[in-house]
């Protein structure tokens, strides 16, 4: 690398331009933005403060991708619309090669900048919605995820276009069916394609003074609960989350609050009705090995026919800083887990998820009614998503799709049926209510052998018939076998239409229904 | 097999039907015929031992 030295133009403090396509560098003492000249160094303005997220990564962390080794030298921050940052750190390779790794939630997607045939026209970024397909030329089909404007936020290090803060950024998240990823970034003319996949920390060999060896997530440093009091009315607040909370519900004064990392704003006073939690807001219970903290609850609903149909909704915080959820809706529970969005496709009537197919149940309107507790998003009561929930018992697949005609952004989730015993174990509980009627996904009972024993009783009277009717002298009467064969019949044909009655009840709250007559 | 009570229940049922079945038979019950020409009126009587 030629290193090229500099005098910040506003300090005067030493910058460094290491690599020749750096366009940028953000001055380590002022957080000034000095671009690259031909000759001299020009002030860009400065930057805010990076703000706190749980990355590992640093400047200077090194790694190793397809056996190139390469070095972390810059870091771009980016504010999403709906709340929350997310990074990108720019990284220089060995062979000259440059590559961004984005952090969001949890996720990390390397891509490198690939070039767009002119043939290939893609719409424009107003057009692009979630689930849209785009063909980039011989590079496939791909999945539009998301379509929105974020805004930069600051930066740190080297930065290989020309970085200005608070501007919008324009653009597309990718994904295919084979867990490929690619971003179009529409502030350039013509649009810029950055192609790769989602990698993990361990893949591409991520080191740096954060951490000795070992499993690099365990480097991950998690913000601790933030004890705080309500801005409008004193109250006790306990944030779990204050590094990702952007909305909080105040239990005290029905306040929804906006949260900047820890630092609380009054928004407004929420009109809603207040709804009694079934669950505690800070409840710890473990599922799947893992421990979770209820943190937000929030109650939405849906209209159909005229009729509000709502159910609850808690969010679950991990121990590994994982979100979750618990939905209630008729008092059935289910658990629900994220989906990468190009890990589910889904049809007019079929949606298909890791080899399962699932049949649609509902499409409709989900609208906030209340909500109260911590928020990884900036939630308000009267928001509304576009969904459509397909359903292959014991699990629900989920399609959210949230458009403020600026911004789109399509959520993907699994739900997964728990019983009350299980909700009981999990919370160390015994009063959870009994579910009202048949759930969506509520499985099916098992009829447990009631159809062979049917089999079997049947052939045996049969042979017990023929058998008889030969070694006996005179007709064993056809009647009498006839009524005992009916009355053996008895138990698995109740059996048959209870199971049958069960799925009509299932599918009785969709217009979906395989048993309507309509 | 038998995971559930209604299938152990039904084992329990389903034999002893079988078993009535086997004694019916060998004690040659049989269903009562009925003359409709009779007004109603059995002929057998109700699991009346055959003429």
């Amino acid at each position: 690398m030629k290193t090229r030295a500099a005098a910040c133009p506003s300090c005067g403090g030493p910058v460094e331009f290491r690599i020749s396509t750096s366009l940028v560098t953000v001055c380590p003492f002022c957080n000034c933005v000095v671009a690259r000249g031909d000759k001299s160094v020009a002030d860009h303005g400065r930057v805010a403060d990076l703000i706190e997220t749980s990355s590992p990564i640093v400047l200077g962390s090194t790694g190793t991708f397809n056996h190139n080794g390469f070095e972390v030298i810059g870091r771009v921050q980016y504010r999403h619309p709906a709340g929350g940052v997310w990074d990108e750190w720019y990284l220089s390779f060995n062979n000259g090669l440059m590559g961004w790794l984005a952090e969001a939630q949890g996720k990390r997607y390397l891509t490198f900048e690939k070039k767009l045939k002119s043939s290939i026209n893609l719409p424009d970024h107003d057009a692009l919605t979630p689930g849209h397909q785009i063909v980039l030329g011989g590079r496939g089909a791909f999945t539009v995820g998301e379509a929105g404007v974020a805004k930069t936020g600051s930066a740190q290090g080297e930065i290989p276009w020309s970085f200005l803060p608070d501007r919008p950024h324009r653009f597309v998240d990718l994904h295919t069916e084979k867990g490929g990823f690619a971003t179009l970034d529409y502030n350039a003319e013509p649009v810029r394609l950055f192609l790769g996949h989602e990698v993990s920390l361990a893949e591409i060999g991520l080191s740096s003074g954060g951490w000795t060896g070992g499993d690099p997530e365990d480097a991950i440093r998690r913000v601790t609960a933030l004890s705080l009091n309500c801005p409008h009315c004193g109250g006790a607040l306990e944030l779990k989350a204050p590094d990702q909370t952007q909305r909080v519900g105040c239990p005290h004064c029905n306040s929804l609050l906006a949260c900047d990392h820890g630092k609380l704003e009054y928004l407004q006073t929420l009109n809603s009705r207040r709804v009694k939690p079934q669950i505690a807001l800070g409840s710890v219970g473990t599922i799947n090995k893992v421990k979770y903290t209820v943190i937000g609850f929030m109650e939405r609903f849906a209209v159909w026919e005229g009729k509000t149909f709502p159910w609850t909704e808690y969010l679950l915080y991990g121990a590994e800083g994982e979100f979750r959820w618990l939905v209630c809706n008729k008092k059935h529970w289910s658990f629900v887990e994220p989906v990468a969005p190009h890990e589910a496709t889904q049809s007019q009537k079929l949606a298909r998820y890791n080899g399962q197919a699932f049949k649609l149940y509902d499409r409709g309107t989900a609208h906030v009614r209340y909500v109260v507790g911590e928020f990884y998003w900036k939630v308000s009561v009267g928001d509304t998503v576009e969904t459509a929930d397909f359903i292959s018992p014991p699990q629900m697949l989920s399609f959210e799709v949230t458009n403020d005609g600026v911004n789109k952004e399509l959520n993907v989730s699994l739900g997964t049926y728990m019983t009350v015993e299980e909700l009981n174990n999990v919370f160390k509980r015994e009063n959870f209510d009994q579910p009202l009627g048949v759930g969506p996904i509520q499985p099916r009972p098992n009829s447990g052998g009631v159809y062979p024993l049917w089999l079997l009783f049947g052939i045996a009277m049969t042979v017990i018939y023929f058998t008889l009717d030969r070694l006996m002298l005179k007709n064993v009467d056809i009647g009498f076998f006839l009524v005992m064969l009916g009355l053996i019949s008895l138990i698995p044909l109740g059996t048959m239409m209870y199971l049958n009655n069960f799925e009509v009840q299932r599918w009785a709250d969709s217009d979906h229904s395989p048993y309507s007559t309509d | 097999m038998l995971k559930s009570f209604l299938a152990k229940l039904y084992l329990i049922v389903g034999s002893f039907l079988c078993l009535m079945f086997v004694v019916g038979v060998l004690s040659g019950w049989k269903l009562p015929s009925v003359d409709f020409d009779s007004s109603g009126r059995s002929s057998g009587g109700f699991w009346g031992m055959g003429k």
